[in-house]
């Protein structure tokens, strides 16, 4: 008789993240061997980006990740504007940062919602996913659109915001704070949340280094490392935030990390509306979408995404359309070079919330 | 002397500064495993992206690596050519972990052989595919897909 066993996780568990499957070997319910299987999700991003104008590609890069797009849009003019030579208005960046923060708020209370569910908690799920949905409404009212936003463009943004925008979002980000205090008292305090999560999954300081770890997984093993200070885009080196670090490296640092990531999210976005200049252009001049070519070259733009560093590698051959784009997505490294290895020992009923606590988001993997 | 100036005088390599924080690397194919042992031992522990980019007017693919330094805040972009009818590299993942699973896409996409990688050639995210390496610019997508899949029209729409 054989000792292990193989389990098919995915790509359709309520425990995985997305379109994604993993392949798990088991003795008992122990966890011998893990390995993920991509592909699920695989749309050709990449090749697809070769054969289309810069700016039809804005439609196509928000799907890279579902849960918070605006960092692709971000990452992706940054480099066509690094290629260009053109610096956005002091308005854009500002708007850029209130975007990209409230998408990352977008994301972690989602992510807040499939770790409670993961681990049994479904009340704050629910509470957790209907806040995010109030955060959905307000991009609605700047660009339209829910989810995918095609706000950030090159240049700058693509159009102003909204006359009271302001407002809603300084009145939605009170009722959150006043919500984190309620999520706090059903999951984060909770001591089955502790007793879960204590010395699960551990990635310490020197495994975080030296598997490329970045985001969350790297400030939970103790390295303040973030591209918003360590290399300031948008308005970030214009807004007075700490990098949050733990050194336990285990889940429940993790989820820590992520709660006070949330709470600076927040507090940037109403430093960012206050400094704000209340009036200007909120895109450079650029040159006729359809027409206008990037100068010849090479570059790699960085911002930091909920999951850690996430780049696009762009060249270009001085057409109207890019030579080739390559996505670095954290998931790809966080997935086969951390989740593979620290899934191995766990018991089968943390596998789900490990990878949650990995945040491991498939469309990053595929492309 | 700065982490710069010793970027400055690893071996054969041409050193192009973009701006402040970013640096480029351009070496030999036979220095880039070198290479990068050097820049790992400066500081550079971080493997962001190691990725190809397709150039078939030169023949050529070029094979680029993004590294970064937590301690220094500067990436380094090494960038190497092969030859595109005898595409063979050696693997890093013994120096950057994280570069196992960049070279099994990379090899799948654009049918680079990896030297010492033993995923390499296992299907990754393709299944059963038997046409040339997707990413490589003389695949032709549009052509493949009339081939393979029938067009659908919109509701409406004139046939």
């Amino acid at each position: 008789m054989n000792k292990s066993y193989e389990l098919f996780i995915g790509p359709n568990h309520p425990g995985i993240p997305g379109n994604f499957s993993l392949k798990i070997e088991l003795e008992g319910d122990t966890v011998v061997s893990a390995k993920g299987d991509p592909g699920y999700l695989h749309r050709a991003f990449e090749k697809a980006m070769e054969g289309r104008y810069y700016i039809q590609n804005l439609a196509l890069i928000p799907r890279i990740c579902v849960p918070e797009p605006d960092i692709n849009e971000a990452a992706y003019a940054m480099a066509v504007e690094d290629l260009m030579g053109v610096e956005i208005p002091e308005r854009a960046k500002y708007i850029r940062t209130i975007v990209l923060e409230l998408a990352r708020v977008a994301n972690y209370t989602m992510w807040l919602g499939g770790l409670a569910g993961t681990l049994g908690l479904y009340t704050l799920a629910q509470w957790s996913i209907g806040d995010r949905d109030y955060a959905l409404d307000l991009f609605s009212d700047i660009c339209g659109a829910r989810v995918y936003h095609m706000y950030i463009w090159p240049g700058g943004v693509r159009r102003d915001l909204t006359p009271g925008w302001e407002d809603s979002v300084l009145s939605y980000i009170r009722y959150l704070k006043n919500r984190l205090i309620d999520y706090d008292n059903i999951f984060l305090k909770n001591v089955m949340f502790k007793y879960r999560t204590k010395g699960i999954a551990v990635v310490t300081k020197e495994q975080a280094i030296e598997w490329g770890a970045t985001g969350p997984i790297l400030k939970a093993a103790g390295v303040a490392q973030d591209v918003r200070k360590d290399d300031p885009y948008a308005a970030y080196e214009y807004l007075d935030f700490e990098i949050p670090t733990l050194t336990d490296g285990d889940s429940w640092s993790r989820a820590m990390i992520r709660r006070w990531e949330l709470e600076n999210s927040l507090n940037m976005i109403e430093q960012a509306i206050k400094k704000m200049p209340k009036k200007g252009p909120v895109c450079a001049k650029m040159p006729n979408p359809l027409k206008g070519y990037v100068p010849e070259g090479e570059t790699y733009a960085k911002v930091e995404s909920a999951r850690g560093e996430h780049g696009f590698y762009m060249v270009s051959d001085g057409t109207g359309k890019p030579y080739r784009v390559a996505v670095r997505g954290a998931s790809h490294t966080h997935m086969f070079t951390i989740a593979e290895k620290v899934l191995v020992g766990q018991r089968l009923a943390d596998v789900s919330h490990t990878l949650v606590s990995l945040d491991i988001c498939p469309p990053e993997i595929d492309r | 002397m700065g982490v710069v100036d010793k970027i400055k005088e690893l071996d054969g390599a041409k050193i192009t500064i973009q701006r402040e924080n970013r640096i480029f690397v351009d070496v030999d194919k036979d220095r880039v495993i070198g290479t990068l042992y050097s820049l790992k031992l400066m500081g550079f522990h971080q493997l962001s992206v190691q990725n190809v980019v397709d150039r078939i007017k030169d023949g050529k693919f070029e094979i680029f690596y993004v590294l970064y330094s937590h301690e220094y805040k500067i990436n380094v972009i090494v960038r190497t050519w092969v030859d595109r009818d005898n595409p063979v590299i050696e693997t890093a993942d013994k120096i950057y972990p994280s570069a196992h699973t960049w070279e099994r896409e990379i090899s799948e996409m654009f049918g680079i052989k990896v030297e010492g990688n033993e995923d390499c050639g296992k299907p990754f995210i393709l299944e059963n595919w038997k046409d040339i390496p997707p990413m490589r610019k003389d695949f032709d997508s549009v052509k493949y897909s009339s081939e393979h899949f029938v067009f659908r029209h919109s509701e409406g729409e004139n046939e």
